[in-house]
């Protein structure tokens, strides 16, 4: 039994603020590209109702990208965290076209490839990633999570068409609907 | 299920959009460099604040690299819920190099609103304005020289106003609709604020949100609302469309905009019918059993010719004595209900008078009135009344604009006093927005010598631009002069025929156009001096520092008022520098300030907690409020003569269907808030554009579809007062009858026009009576919309 570092997503919370977004984009000096983003799905059994999910790089347990580089610059570490070193990156777009969630990112001003390293530099320090650091709502967390409930994450049941077959290492915490107790005086 | 990754894609629409607009956002920024990039530059990490008034009052710990700011971190606040930043805050990073920056003073060359302008010297313009305002003092005095300050300025030019005489205006009938209510009840001026904290609203079984979008508009207390939520209340969200907050809340109740009294006029009577009230409350705390004089509406007092006081004690009927007392004498037990005869003049209690006053308003007259079904206001009522603590919230741009507010702002201290929910622990009624309650602290002044003084404030300014006063110059700090006013025709005829106008601002907003001279200020995070400014919010004391030097040829706002008062002879009674105010403002001898100075914030990162104890704000615990007769008022004697002395529902002042004008304009038109601007600010700054790059007129697809319009069409919105034009959004989470848009977008973001146009600035007679006066309806508007 291993356990992994994951970004939990709670449907519940996240507004579509986009500062988890530009978080990350202030704290690396990007341009032009997000290494998260916030999408946002009309729900089917409500129309009023949109779900916002915030997501990066999903760090997948079966990661393609580690698969298919041919310069090897994709790590998987221990604890889950899937590394892109892009000192040695050609820019072949192999990564990008195989990646079901679009994670990694070719970077015009480098010419290389860029995603989501779980702020490893942080995690490292014992600090969370940027975007959960700014996150307002509290809806962007990070957790650990057993690499067999990875295996049997089921993200379908939150009504949210994530593709599977490369085990994304998230947890979505479903919206509730009307979810209350009372207390007395 | 299988979801190829073409559904993915497809799915990801709205996300993958805003990305290929961001991808040729920063490539002409070349400030813009990674952090970790260079290896030998000079680095410095400054902290402030953010000023804007969004209320967020987000800390912030900021990189500088070589004179540059390269990156925006939250700051540690003593208490760490705090700690935290929104986009607006990081989105300073690019807006302070926005192009859209004053780079130096101007003089208009054009007809005023043309946007015609030369660049002059700093010397020019302050001897301009100096030689001009001195003219002033000398023909008109100083009261001919307005001081109109937006709400989001921090240094509010704080002795100019008095050294000239002039007046000083912020936010004039702005944000005060249903505090003019609220507060007669209260007794205080605070801006009708809730009594307790947000931070207290773990310990509310009920949470009723009242046309109050507080995920975006408090973005930064959205922790408060999901901790009250973890905890187990139940937060209901009353609002006529499925606003962000609404769609995080256990439960939303559909109104109908305008009619927000006649909902709680409802549950003030099934209250009543019911007996869910607090009597003990309602006679020990409330003027429940004051007696009413039937023949001149006035309450009974011991001496009738003067103002009821404690000195001057209102009357009551003493169960014990079975007699007429002082409501303040010991051992009187007071009676609740009745009616007696006094030397022949017929009293009753307050609260008789209440019940009779109710009899019209039952709940089937609420449920037609707002269109929410009788056994949802019953079942709101309940858990209102019965759960427990509870909490009724409203927000600032909901009811409160609207030419009816002060009825439902009153009809609100009446269900917190029927409730108990006034001073109580998980309780409270009034504005539950940006985190306006907690722990405070009496800072000290900077005395001027005692020959200066400003002019009081002659009218509420929108009255400027129609009664005759003596202004005859507008200072405009910020964007006062699209933002402050509606029917912005009005106010443009009122402009022309000022003698001057100077506006002072970092940004080349929509009121710059209209100045004779334009004075380029520095954003909060520049400054010629080391200590910039210093505020005490959400129970901390907050420093801010330089972060960079001035841009452009910009000045900080001490240094331009420094100059000015310098030209005018007069800047030897100012203080020589920000830090030498600030060391003087926190000379106090307020308790709560111990150990708190320049140099211990620098110490601890310019965030100091306040010595207050380590729970949430609650205020009126003791139930002793800042009214006459220190209880809480329900019945207001002064608006007897307009039949409001209890709440009397009347119908919106224009968007109202019983309004002739409703045939020809049947939409309602509301200018809200949206989490990604702070009023007209941020309307220029390009991190958040990417998201919201256009004004977009929101409408349901019901109304869009009867007058042929389909999703993304350029419409035009128009009335008797004006017009604009703007591309709609339909949307089904917006109520049929009623179209919006977000407020504050600059005219030149706008297809034509600008949304001020058409705003309704009908100000209500009787409001002037009230504390705050009249209130500017901006949302009380109808309009028409058709395709361009």
């Amino acid at each position: 039994m291993t356990a992994h570092i994951v970004f939990s997503i709670d449907l519940n919370r996240c507004i579509n603020c986009k500062t988890c977004e530009m978080a990350c984009n202030d704290h690396y000096g990007l341009m032009g590209i997000h290494r998260r983003n916030v999408f946002t799905y009309e729900s089917e059994s409500d129309e009023k109702q949109r779900l916002h999910v915030s997501m990066s790089c999903n760090h997948c347990l079966n990661p393609v990208c580690v698969y298919i580089c041919p310069e090897n610059n994709f790590q998987k570490r221990g604890d889950g965290i899937v590394i892109h070193e892009p000192s040695r990156c050609k820019g072949c777009k192999l990564c990008i076209n195989a990646c079901p969630f679009h994670a990694p990112k070719f970077n015009p001003k480098t010419n290389r490839v860029d995603k989501c390293n779980f702020c490893v530099e942080r995690i490292d320090q014992g600090l969370r990633p940027i975007c959960v650091e700014n996150c307002t709502t509290g809806a962007l967390s990070i957790m650990m999570l057993d690499t067999n409930e990875i295996e049997s994450n089921s993200l379908k049941s939150a009504e949210l068409p994530i593709a599977g077959y490369t085990k994304p290492s998230i947890n979505i915490l479903k919206k509730q609907q009307g979810y209350t107790f009372f207390r007395e005086g | 299920m299988k979801i190829s990754r073409r559904d993915f894609i497809k799915a990801g629409a709205v996300g993958t959009a805003s990305m290929g607009l961001s991808g040729s956002l920063f490539s002409s920024n070349k400030w813009f460099q990674p952090v970790s990039a260079k290896g030998k530059s000079q680095e410095k990490i400054a902290f402030t604040y953010h000023t804007t008034n969004c209320g967020g009052r987000c800390a912030f710990k900021c990189t500088v690299r070589d004179g540059k700011l390269s990156m925006i971190q939250p700051n540690t606040w003593t208490d760490k819920r705090f700690s935290t930043v929104c986009l607006k805050g990081l989105s300073e990073i690019e807006r302070i190099y926005s192009p859209d920056r004053l780079q130096t003073p101007l003089k208009r060359v054009g007809e005023r609103g043309e946007g015609k302008f030369v660049p002059i010297s700093w010397n020019e313009a302050l001897t301009t304005i100096a030689d001009k305002l001195k003219e002033l003092k000398r023909k008109y005095g100083g009261k001919s020289i307005l001081f109109s300050c937006s709400s989001g300025i921090e240094y509010t030019y704080p002795f100019l106003p008095s050294l000239l005489g002039a007046q000083f205006a912020i936010e004039s009938g702005i944000d005060i609709g249903l505090a003019n209510g609220l507060e007669e009840c209260i007794g205080s001026k605070a801006y009708g604020y809730v009594q307790n904290e947000t931070s207290d609203w773990v310990n509310s079984s009920t949470i009723i949100l009242l046309g109050c979008n507080i995920l975006e508009t408090t973005l930064t207390d959205s922790k408060f609302f999901f901790k009250a939520k973890d905890a187990g209340a139940k937060i209901i969200t009353i609002d006529p469309n499925c606003s962000t907050t609404a769609s995080k809340s256990d439960q939303w109740i559909r109104i109908k905009p305008g009619t927000d009294g006649a909902l709680l006029l409802g549950m003030i009577s099934v209250i009543l019918d019911n007996q869910w009230y607090q009597h003990d409350y309602l006679v020990k705390n409330t003027s429940s059993p004051f007696l009413i004089r039937a023949d001149n509406q006035k309450l009974l007092k011991q001496n009738d010719t003067h103002e009821g006081s404690t000195t001057n004690p209102y009357l009551v009927w003493d169960e014990n004595s079975n007699s007429l007392k002082p409501f303040n004498a010991p051992g009187v037990k007071a009676k609740l209900e009745g009616e007696f005869t006094v030397d022949g003049v017929k009293v009753k209690t307050v609260f008789t008078a209440l019940k009779e006053n109710q009899k019209q308003y039952t709940l089937k007259w609420a449920a037609e009135k707002s269109e929410i079904g009788e056994d949802i206001i019953f079942e709101l009522t309940r858990d209102y009344a019965t759960r427990g603590p509870a909490v009724l919230g409203w927000g600032f741009g909901g009811g409160d604009k609207w030419a009816n507010a002060d009825i439902t702002g009153h009809s609100g201290g009446i269900l917190g006093a029927l409730t108990g929910n006034i001073g109580r622990v998980g309780g409270g009624v009034g504005v539950a927005l940006y985190h306006g309650t907690s722990w405070s602290a009496q800072l000290s002044s900077w005395e001027l010598p005692s020959q200066f003084k400003a002019t009081p404030l002659e009218m509420t300014t929108p009255d400027m631009r129609e009664k005759p006063n003596s202004v005859k110059a507008v200072i405009n700090l910020g964007n006062t002069l699209q933002q402050h006013f509606a029917n912005l025709h009005k106010t443009e005829k009122w402009i022309k025929q000022l003698d001057f106008i100077v506006t002072i601002d970092p940004f080349h907003n929509p009121s710059v156009d209209y100045s004779d001279i334009v004075l380029p200020a520095c954003t909060a995070f520049e400054s010629e001096y080391d200590i910039v400014n210093m505020q005490i919010n959400r129970s901390h004391v907050l420093l801010s520092q330089k972060v960079i030097e001035p841009l452009h040829e910009s000045k900080s706002d001490f240094r331009i008022e420094k100059e000015l008062a310098a030209k005018l002879g007069l800047d030897q009674y100012l203080p020589k520098t920000p830090e030498e105010y600030q060391k003087a403002r926190l000379n106090s001898p307020d308790p709560r300030l111990k150990g708190i100075n320049l140099n211990t914030l620098k110490e601890n990162n310019c965030i100091m907690r306040l010595q207050v104890p380590d729970e949430p704000y609650r205020g009126y615990m003791d139930q002793i409020y800042p009214t006459p007769s220190t209880k809480l008022e329900l019945y207001h004697e002064k608006l007897a003569e307009d039949h409001q002395a209890l709440p009397t529902f009347e119908e919106p002042g224009e968007a109202s269907p019983n309004n002739p004008l409703f045939k020809k304009y049947p939409l309602q038109f509301s200018s809200a808030h949206t989490k990604y601007r702070v009023h007209s600010q941020f309307t220029n700054a390009k991190w958040i554009n990417q998201y919201q790059p256009e004004p977009r007129l929101e409408m349901n697809p019901l109304d869009a579809s009867s007058r042929g319009l389909q999703n993304g069409d350029l419409v035009e919105v128009f009335n008797d007062r004006g017009t604009f034009k703007a591309r709609c959004l339909l949307t089904e989470a917006y109520r049929p009858g009623q179209i919006r848009l977000h407020e504050g977008w600059w005219s030149k973001h706008m297809a034509a026009g600008n949304l001020q146009n058409v705003t309704n600035d009908v100000l209500n007679p009787r409001q002037y009576k009230l504390r705050y006066g009249p209130v500017i309806p901006y949302n009380d508007t109808l309009v028409e919309v058709k395709k361009v």
